[in-house]
């Protein structure tokens, strides 16, 4: 069902994923991301709210703790296995990328 | 200080609003308050801020404070550098201090598929809903102009609103279309790794400013239509049962509101209140406009009573100003024992002009001649056409008392007219190009006399063309 819903990952749904390997509270994930990204990703609190909705919805993530409307969350099975694919993902892509480039640079010399 | 000013934009224009908000800032003036066409600002010292208009799938006008999840949001934004301000129907409009404040919705693909759910909920559920209504609201109107183009053209209000209508279809229908449209590009924009696209502003705006120009011309042509008529101190509390009902419904709302009743609740509560208001309020106009009119007609009129084989019966003599009685036509008449009735209605389209002319001592045995005519003038020939056909189909039926209706070319020379035809007995019809006489006579009608009748029901041939 995740699967379905989510066959690719952007790189804001990545991130979020990837910073909950450890629980973490909701309001939090903006911060770590950016620090995990060196700045570089950015997640908006609107995005946030509703990428951790659907993650919950879909069981990528579940819910550790509640301390009023403060909510800590963690990966489950499902949202690690969704994240390793998308990395494999990624990876056969740069492996591509490399490859093609490879032989482009063989033919050149 | 507070200005309230008219806003008309569509729900998915979300930059567009975040730009105006912006703007205004600039310019000293600070976002306060959303309403349905007037947003309130107050001033402040210009400053540059940002605005964000994000949808919310809880927000509600009805609701009585956050729910625990708009709640979180609000923290989550807080906690990026964005306070909430208000919300505009299912929107939420946010404001932030900070130089370059990470956008509320940073992916785009995530806020398209955002403003999605709330496009097809609003747009492609609430409005095809509307949409189909105002179809059947049309067939309606299509099935009283073809069984009566007379009642149906002649009446100001019923027009106004069959245009308005048309209008209210066509604007939904465009909001449809430019919706599609726009998610459309949105959705490849998107999928390219581009940003959701804007949509067309200007059109959207002209659009919305048309449908206003078209509702004002609506409400002031009937205000004017109903200010002409005779019973217009009924029909002006009517109109006003409906501003009152609305009013009411929005106090009622934002009571409710304050004390803490759900959104769900409160809307419900409010539709019947609505609805209670405006049965009751008509109710009473309906009771008082019935025993008004009754008492007025008692009041311009004489009881006349006939006696005939031992039963007496009594009706009600008029008097009104007649445009053409029996007296124009050289008959003496005893005036005392004629009724004179006169009912008038018209739009800028079609007219109808009924006059009679009775009296009831013939059912006394006393002889005694009558005079009923009906004038119809209408902009085009087809609901004249349709009212000459009515008029032949119910006489043909009473063929078994009558011969039933002939076309008459002698009677159309006699009267100038294009045609004409007659039942037999004492009705014909006379058709013009833009105008149409029923008349019902007993008396057997001279040239001078063809010649009196039109000239005073304006019957003129040539003045026609």
């Amino acid at each position: 069902m995740a699967r379905e819903k989510f066959q690719t990952l952007t790189e804001q749904m990545f991130y979020i994923l990837l910073a909950l390997e450890e629980e973490c509270c909701g309001v939090d994930i903006m911060e770590r991301v950016q620090q995990m990204s060196g700045g570089r990703v950015q997640v908006g609190p609107g995005t946030l709210y509703t990428l951790l909705d659907r993650f919950l919805q879909e069981g990528m993530i579940r819910q550790t703790r509640s301390e009023g409307r403060k909510r800590s969350y963690i990966l489950t099975e499902t949202g690690r296995e969704m994240l390793e694919e998308e990395v494999r993902r990624l990876v056969r892509q740069l492996e591509d990328f490399k490859r093609i480039y490879r032989r482009k640079g063989e033919q050149e010399r | 200080m507070k200005k309230r000013q008219v806003e008309l934009f569509q729900f998915n224009d979300f930059e567009t609003i975040s730009q105006h908000l912006s703007r205004m800032a600039e310019k000293g003036w600070i976002l306060e308050e959303t309403g349905s066409f007037f947003w309130t600002y107050r001033q402040e010292e210009p400053a540059r801020r940002h605005y964000t208009v994000v949808y919310n799938r809880d927000a509600s006008d009805f609701s009585p404070g956050p729910t625990e999840e708009q709640q979180t949001y609000r923290d989550y934004c807080r906690a990026a550098g964005w306070e909430y301000v208000c919300n505009w129907n299912k929107n939420e409009i946010f404001v932030s201090d900070r130089e370059n404040p990470v956008p509320i919705e940073s992916d785009e693909r995530v806020k398209l598929e955002n403003s999605w759910e709330g496009l097809k909920k609003l747009v492609f559920r609430n409005y095809s809903l509307i949409v189909v209504l105002i179809l059947i609201q049309w067939a309606s109107f299509g099935w009283l102009y073809c069984q009566s183009p007379d009642q149906y053209l002649s009446n100001g209000p019923l027009l106004a609103s069959s245009v308005l209508w048309l209008m209210l279809l066509i604007y939904l229908l465009f909001v449809m279309v430019d919706t599609a449209l726009w998610y459309r590009s949105a959705k490849r924009a998107v999928e390219a790794g581009g940003r959701c696209p804007q949509g067309n502003y200007r059109l959207r705006k002209m659009m919305a400013c048309w449908m206003m120009v078209c509702s004002a011309a609506a409400v002031l042509f009937t205000l004017w239509w109903v200010l002409k008529q005779e019973n217009r101190w009924i029909m002006l509390p009517s109109m006003g049962v409906i501003l009152l009902s609305m009013g009411l419904g929005f106090l009622l709302r934002k009571k409710l509101k304050r004390t803490g009743v759900s959104a769900k609740r409160n809307l419900i509560l409010v539709m019947i209140f609505q609805l209670l208001v405006m049965f009751a309020a008509i109710s009473a106009l309906v009771w008082w406009g019935i025993s008004s009119i009754e008492a007025r007609q008692e009041a311009g009129s004489i009881p006349y009573t006939v006696t005939n084989n031992g039963h007496t019966m009594t009706f009600t003599l008029y008097r009104d100003q007649l445009p053409l009685t029996l007296e124009d036509l050289g008959y003496e008449v005893d005036k005392d024992i004629y009724s004179y009735r006169l009912d008038q209605s018209s739009s800028p389209v079609f007219s109808k002009l009924e006059g009679d002319q009775d009296s009831y001592a013939s059912l006394a045995g006393e002889e005694t001649w009558d005079l009923s005519y009906t004038v119809y003038r209408s902009l085009w020939s087809d609901p004249l056409d349709r009212l000459t056909a009515e008029w032949q189909e119910r006489n043909d039926q009473l063929e078994w008392e009558q011969p039933g209706t002939t076309e008459r070319e002698d009677l159309a020379t006699l009267w100038g007219a294009q045609r004409a035809w007659s039942d037999g007995g004492r009705e014909m019809m006379i058709r013009y190009p833009k105008c149409l006489l029923l008349l019902r006579t007993d008396v057997q009608l001279k040239e001078e006399q063809v010649e009196i009748i039109r000239q005073k029901l304006n019957l003129d041939f040539q003045a026609e063309e």
